[in-house]
Parts: C-alpha cells; sequence; structure tokens
C-alpha cells in the first residue's frame, strides 16, 4: 500500500531534478532575502529608464539574475526594445559585465534569467545591477509588476566542484532539493513528474469516495472550475503537468457526474466573452491562458460528443 | 428555389462580377509572386512558359513543370480573343473564383446535410460568410495566387464527389474531371488541398467510428474511385511534378523544397509566427498578432475597423454554440455524424490554422520531421482556406438548426449574422488595393505602359533568347519594378521581361533560387567587387544589362531594395559591369540596355555551332575535335541534360548567324515545340553522361572525345578530316520534358475512354 506511493514520490523528485529542461542541474536558484531590493521608479521602461536592484548571494557561483516580467504585445522586430542589463560587485567602479537584449526575447520568457560569468567566491558579497532601456517607447516597452516582483538568483555549480567528494556531493543535492522545492515555480514546472501519484491517489482514493457521495457533485465541479480560474488568472506560466490533472480530473468528473458535452462548449464561449471583453479593456494577461483553456473545452466536448453518440447507436 | 432567392443569387453574382471595379478602378491589379500577368496576357504566358519543364522566370534554369497552367491559359487566351480588353479579362478572373465559391458551396452543404429549399437563405449566408470572410479576404484576396481557384474548386469537387458517394453515377467523377482539367492552375496548390484535406482525414475518425464496416467500405472504395479518375486525368503535369521527388533531381523545385536549407526554415518560421490566438479564428477574423509583427496591412484593418467590432463578431461563435446544443434533437442519426466530423476538423483545422495553443506548439514543431511537412512551415497561410470552408459549413449548418429550434428569432439572427459579415468585408478595398508593403502611397494596380511594351518587343527583335539580362537596380526578391504610365503606382512582382520579350533576366536574390548563390550577387555590389561581378555574371551567361531609371523613390526605400546595395548601383557600378555602349532605349528613356563587360554563349566549346530549337532542346555542331575537349552549357546544372549523337550530319547546319564569338557561333533555331523523335530520347543511350559534370557552382560541362566515337559509334555517327580529326553533331535534351508527354498520353488515354463512356451512358438513357 505504500511501496506504490513512496516508488512514485521518489520519481516525482528525481526526475523533477535530472528531467527539468528549465534549470539546469547544477544550478541552485534563490529567492529574495529581506535585504535585497530592486528599485522600480517607472511603469513602462521607457528609454533612459532603469531598473536598480542590490542582493547579498546567498551561495558561491553567481551566474543567473531572474527577473519576471509583465506580459506584452511584442512590436515587429526591428521596433523591438533593446534592454542593457550590467552587474557589479558593490563598491566596484565600473561594471564588471554588460550585455543588450532585444525585448522580443521576453515574450515567451517572461521570467527571464539575465546570465553573466560566474563570480566564484560569491555568498555573502553583495551585488548591485541595473537593467536600462535603450530605445524603450511606448509601444515597445516592457515593465516589472512592483506589486508581484519575481526576483531569483542562480548559483552555476562547476561538475568537478559537485562531484570532487561525496560531501560536496551530498551537499549540494540537499540544497539542491531544498531550493528547489520550496519554489513554487519549480513545484509547478514538476507537476507533471507528479502524475502519476495524482492519478494514483484520484483511481484509488477519491474516485471511491466520490462513488459514494454523489451530493459532492456541485462542489467538485464549481471547485475544478475555480482550479482553472485560478490557473488562468494566478499562474502566468504554462505548466503542462498541471494543466493535463486539471483536464484529467474535468474529464473523471463529466463522466462520474454524466455531464452533457454542451457543458464544455458553453463554458468555452464564457471564456470567448471574457478573453473579448478583456481585449477591450486592454488587460492583455490571461489572452493565452484563456486561449488554452478555449481550446481545451471544445475538445473535450467534442470527444463526449462523439461518445453519447456511439453510446446512442448503440 | 423562390423567384426571391433566385433574384438575390442573381444580384449577389453580379456584384461578385462588379467587385474589381469596385476595387481597382480600371487598372490592372497584377503584381506579387506570380505575377497575376496570366490572367491579362495569357496567351504570352501560355508561348513562353508553360510547355517546357526546364523554365526561367526571371531566375536561372530550373527543372520546374509548368504545364498544369495549360488548359486553363489555353481557355484564357480564347477569351482574350473574344473579349479583346485586358482589364475585363483579369476583373473577371478576380471574380470566378468568388462567383464559382458562392454559387458550388450552397450546393456542396446542400447536398452534404440533405437541406431542402426551405433553408435557402441559411445556406446563402454561409456562402456568404466563407467567400467574404476577411481570412480569405488577406490571406486570397490580397495576394491573389493560383490558390485562389481552390476557393471555387474545393465545394464544386466536393459537391460532385459527395452525390458520387451517394449516387455512384459515372457523370459525376466526368464533370469533376473536367473541372479539374481547366482548373488543374488550382489542384497545383498542394499544400493548400492538404490543409482541407488533412484536418478531413482527422475528422474522418469520427465517421469511422460512428460508421458500420460496410458503409465504410463502401465509402472508401467509391472514393478510390472518383480520386483515382481525377489523379489519373491531371497526369500531364502530375507525373512531371512527382518523378523529380522520387529520383532526387538536382535543382528541381522538389529538390529545393527538401534542401536542408529549406528543411531549416521550419521551426525558426513557425516560432516567430505562431503568435496567434484561436479566439480570432474563432470570430472569423485572419490572426492578428502575425499582422503586427511583421507590419502588414492587415494591421490597419484591425486598427481601424475589427479591433472595434470585436464584439459584433461574437455573433460567430454565438451561432457555433446555439448549432451545438441543437444538433441532437433536430439532426437525424445521419447527419449527426456529418455534424460531428464536421466539429471535429474544424478543431483540427483551428490546431493547424493556429499552431499556438500551449504545449500543441511543441507537436506541431515535431511534425516537421515528418518528410514533406516543411511545406506547412507558412501554416497561418496553408491551413487558411480549408480553415475557412469547415467553419463555414458549420456556421451554415448551425443557423439550420437555429432555424429548426427557434423558429420565431431565427430571422434576427440571420440578420444579424449577415450585416456583420457585410461589415467585416467592408475593409476588403483597402486590404486589397493596399499601397505597396512599407510606402505610405505608392498603389500596386497599374496600366503596363506601352513604352515598356515597345521597348520588350525591341528586345525580342534585338537579343537573343539564349543570353540572360542583369535588372538592376537589383532587388532582394526576384521582382522589377514597372512604374505607371501617369501616376507613381506600380508593377511590383516576378520580372515579366521574358514574358513579354521571350529573353529571361536575373532581377534579384531569389533569382538564384535556394541556391548557395543566393545572396552573393548582392554582397559583390555592396562592396564593389567589380573583377569577381564580372566573372560572376560572365559564368551565368548574363550578356546584358538594363536599367530602369524612373522607379519612384518611395518603392527605392522599399522592402524591395536593400537600401546599401541599391545605392551602390550608381555611374561606377554601371560603367564597371557594362561596356557604356547603349544596345537599347526605351521611347521615353526610363529603360536602357546595355552590353555586359564581357561576353559569354548560352553553349561554349571550340568550333562549336549552336542553335536553340526549344528551352529544352539544342542542336550541336563541333568540327575538327582531335582527341578531348569541354562543351560548357551556362545554365544551372541538372542531371536530366543530355547529349546524343546524331547520325549522318549536314553540310549546312546554320542558317542565319545571330552571334559569333571565337569558336563560337549561335545560329537562328527554328523553334520546333513537339517532334515525335523526341520520345526515342526516353530510350536512348546518352553521349559522355559520365563526364556530366557541375562548373562554377552552377553550370554543366561534358567531355567530348573523339576518340571514344571512333571507337564506339560507326562512320554514320561523324566525318572525317583530313587531320584524322572528326566533325559531329549533337543534340542537347532535357529528358524529363518527356514525362510532360507520357503524361499527356495518360490524360488523353483517360478522358478519351471517360467522354467514350459517357456517351454510352447517354445513348443508353437516351434508348
Amino acid at each position: 500500500m505504500i511501496l506504490i506511493p513512496a516508488v512514485l514520490i521518489l520519481f516525482w523528485i528525481v526526475a523533477s531534478m535530472f528531467l527539468n529542461n528549465k534549470i539546469s542541474l547544477s544550478v541552485l536558484i534563490y529567492g529574495k532575502k529581506n535585504t535585497d531590493y530592486i528599485q522600480v521608479n517607472t511603469g513602462k521602461l521607457l528609454k533612459g529608464k532603469t531598473i536598480n536592484g542590490q542582493f547579498r548571494a546567498q551561495d558561491n557561483y553567481l551566474g543567473i539574475v531572474i527577473l519576471r516580467f509583465n506580459q506584452f504585445v511584442k512590436t515587429d522586430y526591428d521596433s523591438e526594445d533593446v534592454l542593457l542589463f550590467k552587474i557589479r560587485e558593490k563598491g566596484s567602479k565600473s561594471w564588471q559585465f554588460e550585455n543588450t537584449y532585444k525585448s522580443g526575447l521576453l515574450e515567451n520568457n517572461l521570467l527571464f534569467p539575465f546570465g553573466f560569468p560566474v563570480f566564484d567566491q560569491s555568498r555573502g558579497k553583495i551585488y548591485q545591477f541595473q537593467i536600462e532601456s535603450l530605445n524603450g517607447n511606448n509601444k515597445n516597452a516592457v515593465s516589472i509588476d512592483k506589486n508581484n516582483l519575481t526576483f531569483l538568483t542562480g548559483y552555476k555549480y562547476p561538475r568537478s566542484q559537485i562531484l570532487s567528494s561525496k560531501k560536496n556531493t551530498i551537499e549540494f543535492f540537499e540544497r539542491k532539493i531544498i531550493t528547489s522545492f520550496t519554489s513554487l515555480d519549480f513545484f509547478l514546472s514538476s507537476f507533471i513528474y507528479l502524475l502519476p501519484l495524482l492519478f494514483y491517489v484520484l483511481v484509488f482514493l477519491a474516485y471511491p469516495i466520490l462513488k459514494k457521495h454523489k451530493s459532492t457533485k456541485n462542489i467538485f465541479v464549481a471547485g475544478l472550475l475555480l482550479s482553472i480560474l485560478i490557473d488562468i488568472v494566478l499562474l502566468k506560466e504554462i505548466y503542462i503537468g498541471l494543466w493535463i490533472f486539471l483536464i484529467a480530473c474535468w474529464i473523471s468528473c463529466s463522466i462520474r457526474y454524466k455531464l452533457e458535452s454542451k457543458i464544455n462548449f458553453i463554458i468555452a464561449f464564457v471564456l470567448i466573452l471574457i478573453w473579448v471583453l478583456l481585449i477591450q479593456l486592454n488587460i492583455l494577461d490571461y489572452q493565452n491562458k484563456i486561449n488554452i483553456w478555449v481550446y481545451t473545452f471544445m475538445v473535450i466536448g467534442l470527444v463526449m460528443a462523439v461518445l453519447d453518440e456511439k453510446k446512442s447507436k448503440k | 428555389m423562390t423567384k426571391f432567392n433566385k433574384i438575390i443569387n442573381l444580384v449577389t453574382i453580379f456584384l461578385l462580377l462588379a467587385l474589381p471595379y469596385y476595387l481597382f478602378e480600371g487598372k490592372l491589379y497584377v503584381g506579387g509572386d506570380d505575377t497575376r500577368l496570366l490572367y491579362s496576357y495569357p496567351f504570352e504566358y501560355l508561348k513562353n512558359f508553360v510547355f517546357f519543364t526546364w523554365t526561367n522566370n526571371s531566375t536561372i534554369g530550373v527543372d520546374q513543370p509548368n504545364q498544369f497552367l495549360v488548359p486553363f491559359l489555353s481557355l484564357w487566351s480564347l477569351l482574350d480573343h473574344i473579349l479583346n480588353n485586358k482589364v475585363i479579362l483579369s476583373y473577371f478572373a478576380f471574380s470566378l473564383p468568388l462567383v464559382s465559391g458562392f454559387i458550388y458551396f450552397k450546393k456542396f452543404v446542400r447536398e452534404l446535410f440533405n437541406l431542402d429549399s426551405n433553408y435557402d437563405i441559411e445556406l446563402y449566408i454561409g456562402s456568404l460568410c466563407f467567400i467574404l470572410s476577411p481570412i480569405i479576404i488577406f490571406d486570397q484576396l490580397y495576394i491573389f495566387l493560383t490558390t485562389v481557384w481552390l476557393l471555387g474548386v474545393i465545394p464544386a469537387i466536393g459537391y460532385y464527389y459527395i452525390r458520387y458517394i451517394k449516387n455512384p453515377r459515372f457523370e459525376y467523377i466526368y464533370v469533376s474531371m473536367v473541372i479539374c482539367l481547366f482548373f488543374s492552375l488550382a489542384l497545383f496548390s498542394i499544400p493548400w488541398i492538404l490543409g482541407f484535406l488533412l484536418p478531413l482525414s482527422a475528422g474522418a475518425v469520427v465517421l469511422l467510428v460512428l460508421s458500420k464496416k460496410k458503409e465504410i467500405i463502401t465509402v472508401i472504395k467509391r472514393s478510390i474511385f472518383f480520386s483515382g479518375f481525377i489523379i489519373l486525368s491531371q497526369s500531364f503535369w502530375l507525373l512531371g511534378f512527382l518523378i523529380p521527388h522520387f529520383i532526387h533531381d538536382k535543382n528541381s523545385f522538389a529538390s529545393r523544397i527538401s534542401s536542408q536549407g529549406f528543411l531549416d526554415t521550419f521551426s525558426p518560421t513557425v516560432l516567430a509566427t505562431a503568435k496567434g490566438y484561436i479566439i480570432y479564428p474563432l470570430l472569423n477574423l485572419f490572426h492578428r498578432q502575425i499582422a503586427f509583427d511583421f507590419v502588414w496591412k492587415l494591421k490597419d484593418e484591425f486598427v481601424n475597423l475589427y479591433d472595434k467590432t470585436l464584439f459584433l463578431d461574437l455573433i460567430f461563435p454565438s451561432v457555433l454554440l446555439l448549432g451545438f446544443i441543437s444538433y441532437k434533437r433536430f439532426l437525424n442519426k445521419e447527419n449527426r455524424k456529418i455534424y460531428l466530423f464536421i466539429l471535429t476538423s474544424l478543431l483540427v483545422s483551428l490546431f493547424l490554422f493556429t499552431v499556438n495553443i500551449g504545449p500543441l506548439k511543441n507537436v506541431f514543431l515535431s511534425f516537421g520531421n515528418i518528410p514533406g511537412f516543411v511545406m506547412f512551415r507558412n501554416f497561418y497561410d496553408k491551413f487558411a482556406p480549408g480553415y475557412i470552408i469547415i467553419y463555414s459549413i458549420l456556421v451554415t449548418i448551425s443557423l439550420v438548426l437555429i432555424k429548426k429550434n427557434y423558429k420565431h428569432k431565427y430571422v434576427w439572427v440571420n440578420l444579424a449574422i449577415f450585416a456583420v459579415i457585410i461589415l467585416n468585408f467592408s475593409a476588403v478595398k483597402h486590404t486589397v488595393n493596399s499601397p505597396l508593403w512599407t510606402t505610405d502611397n505608392v498603389y500596386k494596380t497599374i496600366t503596363i505602359p506601352q513604352e515598356y511594351i515597345s521597348f520588350t518587343k525591341d528586345i525580342d527583335k534585338k537579343i537573343s533568347p539564349t543570353n540572360s539580362i542583369l535588372s538592376i537596380p537589383f532587388t532582394a526578391s526576384l521582382y522589377s519594378v514597372i512604374k505607371d504610365e501617369n501616376s507613381n503606382r506600380v508593377y511590383v512582382g516576378t520580372s515579366p521581361l521574358k514574358l513579354f520579350s521571350g529573353v529571361n533576366d536575373i532581377s534579384g536574390d531569389m533569382s538564384f533560387n535556394f541556391t548557395s548563390n543566393t545572396d552573393i550577387a548582392t554582397q559583390m555590389i555592396l562592396k564593389r567587387q567589380y573583377p569577381k561581378l564580372n566573372k560572376f555574371l560572365y559564368d551565368h551567361n548574363i550578356n546584358y544589362v538594363l536599367v530602369t531609371k524612373n522607379i519612384p523613390t518611395p518603392v527605392l526605400s522599399s522592402y524591395i531594395f536593400y537600401p546599401t546595395a541599391e545605392r551602390n548601383q550608381d555611374d561606377q557600378f554601371l560603367k564597371a559591369v557594362s561596356q557604356g555602349k547603349k544596345i537599347l532605349t526605351s521611347s521615353k528613356g526610363n529603360y536602357v540596355i546595355y552590353a555586359a563587360k564581357k561576353r559569354n554563349t548560352l553553349l561554349s566549346s571550340k568550333n562549336l555551332i549552336f542553335k536553340k530549337i526549344s528551352p529544352v532542346k539544342y542542336s550541336l555542331s563541333i568540327k575538327k575535335i582531335n582527341g578531348q575537349q569541354s562543351l560548357e552549357f551556362n545554365d544551372s546544372f541538372n542531371p536530366g541534360w543530355k547529349l546524343y549523337l546524331k547520325s549522318n550530319s549536314r553540310s549546312s547546319f546554320c542558317g542565319d548567324i545571330v552571334y559569333k564569338n571565337g569558336n563560337v557561333t549561335e545560329c537562328r533555331g527554328d523553334f520546333v515545340f513537339f517532334n515525335l523523335y523526341d520520345f526515342a530520347y526516353s530510350w536512348m543511350k546518352p553521349i559522355f553522361d559520365s563526364s556530366h559534370t557541375q562548373i562554377n557552382k552552377f553550370s554543366n560541362k561534358w567531355i567530348i572525345d573523339s576518340e571514344y566515337i571512333k571507337k564506339n559509334w560507326n562512320k554514320n555517327y561523324y566525318t572525317t578530316n583530313k587531320d584524322g580529326s572528326i566533325n559531329i553533331e549533337l543534340v542537347l535534351y532535357f529528358r524529363p520534358q518527356n514525362y510532360f508527354y507520357y503524361g499527356v498520353i495518360i490524360s488523353t488515354i483517360v478522358f478519351l475512354s471517360a467522354t467514350c463512356y459517357m456517351i454510352y451512358l447517354l445513348k443508353k438513357n437516351y434508348e
């Protein structure tokens, strides 16, 4: 009874660490500490405006600063803004690294990693960085959500350091597990590897309960729709594992409570309506997620309709 | 059909015929990749391009069978002869796909769902939804390539196919064959046809699930029979089109689209353009984001109209939703199956037309590994016509279901959707007759100036078609710019020089297709590397330079030209690449031709006399061959070019001399379209084939060996001179041309048999 869930949990942890294509295995990601700050004096990052930040490195081998940008409408390539990223150790007179990035790169990567040559002995030292817009205007400028600031730092350990001794290896992986699974983004990204466990729980634990308590229909349907709404509104990234899990739950719910296929099309239509409304209000953050869920509901509705038709034939 | 319905149908057809007069105000709508000149100058097109498999239309030579245009151009030439008015003729070509789409779409949907005349209005609105869709405006009418004919051909063939599936009468196949024959130019748009058929194939899975085995087998059998006849009847172009795909002919259009360079463009193109959302196509609109990303003209239409009327467009998904709610109740079993089949096809089509649906984008990218799928890299274009046909079918049946379900309110829905369709179509003039991309007010509809026409006639008289001309200013594509007689309007499209004069020109980077030479000329112009450039021109048999002097300034700064390269084509450039001697000047001086610095000939060898018989055949006479010598054919390398030794060589090989350059003499050849003896080249053994190699990374070279001839051929094939050297006659022939002849034979047999069978059936029915 315990063995299968334990194996599935182990699979989740191992697969998340080794197969994660977002963060390399040798990179440790840390969140912002209280003493760190980012100074954003501007809404849109217009030409000449800057975002300034300062943080204390939490480990050695500092090599990445990650910031979350707001959704924006990408202009054509030639009109894109150019962002100049600079970083230095506090006290240093000049910037130790500078690089430029076309703003279009951020479009599909709003949680954007600014990489730079690794600072080997960085632990405990204070670093300052600056992002400056070189061509920003009202059409192409990017911005950072001051109220929902995501600021991470990454530390890229050399392979030789990780494997130098048994102790170092264990210590590294200990820190890797802690830093990874305490990050919501990592957790949600790893959801795809959690699916076997979740389906196991769904089939062997949740479904029998659902079967017994028919009155739970409204709660479950509403709960699931709420979860989808949360996915659309709160989670800006697309987490495939979570998407598949929610689809599986919705299909299970539809089968269990014999929901009509047209419900799916009605939900899809309501989402289209919301999408059009948000566009009119120039709220663009949720476009992509609504786009995905509209299609998802239509496909589910279609599959259910075909199955209904097949059944009715019999 | 009631009298009222007849009248509105006739009025609609009249309006569709009048549409180009409103859009283009009496000017020709020409330009673009296929020039659209074939609709106003069909005979010139027929004469210069379509019969031969080896073609060059402002490009280096390429194995590209264009014979699919033969039936249409023959028909259109006849119309040209009758109408004798280029504008009326080309406007009729603009309207005809819309008119036929309008007529046949109704018939198709009526047949698909067995609808009676009670639903004429819904069918009418559905067909308007199809042909007047903003997706059609932008994806088809604005570009107006030959794919536009699919708007009429797909519904027409769909209609006869459904009729045949229901009632297997041969006449449906026969009519389809005739339609496909005259509009085979539409069938050449294979990616767009597949863009329609792929979603339907996916949707057919639903039919397989819901149908009985016996029904499935019957449909499959009839489908094979129906499509088999159509495919066989199209052999005249299909054979030449398909074979290069199997034999991997170098330098053919097939090798171009399967080249690594082309394959590598799949992912970057998809990633750069898959930015749209499914909601816009569901609202019957083209993808908005791509228009903004690439600053298309469509962007203005969104800003000025579609963004403001987005709420009104909700009528389309509303209709689809109401249709779905009602389908179970109001459709019979058979129609429910078809409804679900169309709905499935729509969702698949929506995905393929959009791609950007979260994780499904990666699924589409992985399709890039399927051989041939690279043809869908411009998915937003290839799947657009298919999507809108399927979408409009669903809208139509949804309107029918609404009528059945809401007996008193359906009229309002019909009125509302009709109004939105018309409102959306109101953007047509701004979109189709819009300024040249990246210019503000240079329009693309023109009257071709008499000065240009006369000038090309002079070229025809003075320059042999075996030469190539360098057109400058050199463009980023293979375009030329011709300015209107009295305004700043321009023709911008594939250079029409060959169409009017019969002489090919090299007008831009893409004139070199996707070869490694694609941007070399531009680089040499940019870096002013004149000795290298002159050698390059010589190697490519470019012997003249055509300068166009009246290109409007905004066009020179447009996307057509590389700004620096354009600036570098100045007097210094002209002095460096030409002899400075004017060969021809147009009446007003806007077009001038100079001789290139160093002249070459299409064929070169020691003591060579040659003449052009046709674009695929040259006669050669080489005298005094003693040992080995090379023979160069300065057109693109292709293994399909073969040399054949002729017996009984003549003493009077040459009549009029066209040009003499040292050892090489070009004579005037008598054009022979087809000689029965050409068939023999299919099985005759070519000579010196093993020595056929590529030189200058471009052209053909053979090694001619007199000893080999003496040893292996009898004396009928050569004459011997006193010094022991020999004289021979050769034929240089492009062997893949014979695929066309074989195809014509197959198509003729199929058509003759089908016609005989039809006559027999008619006679039988009469008796």
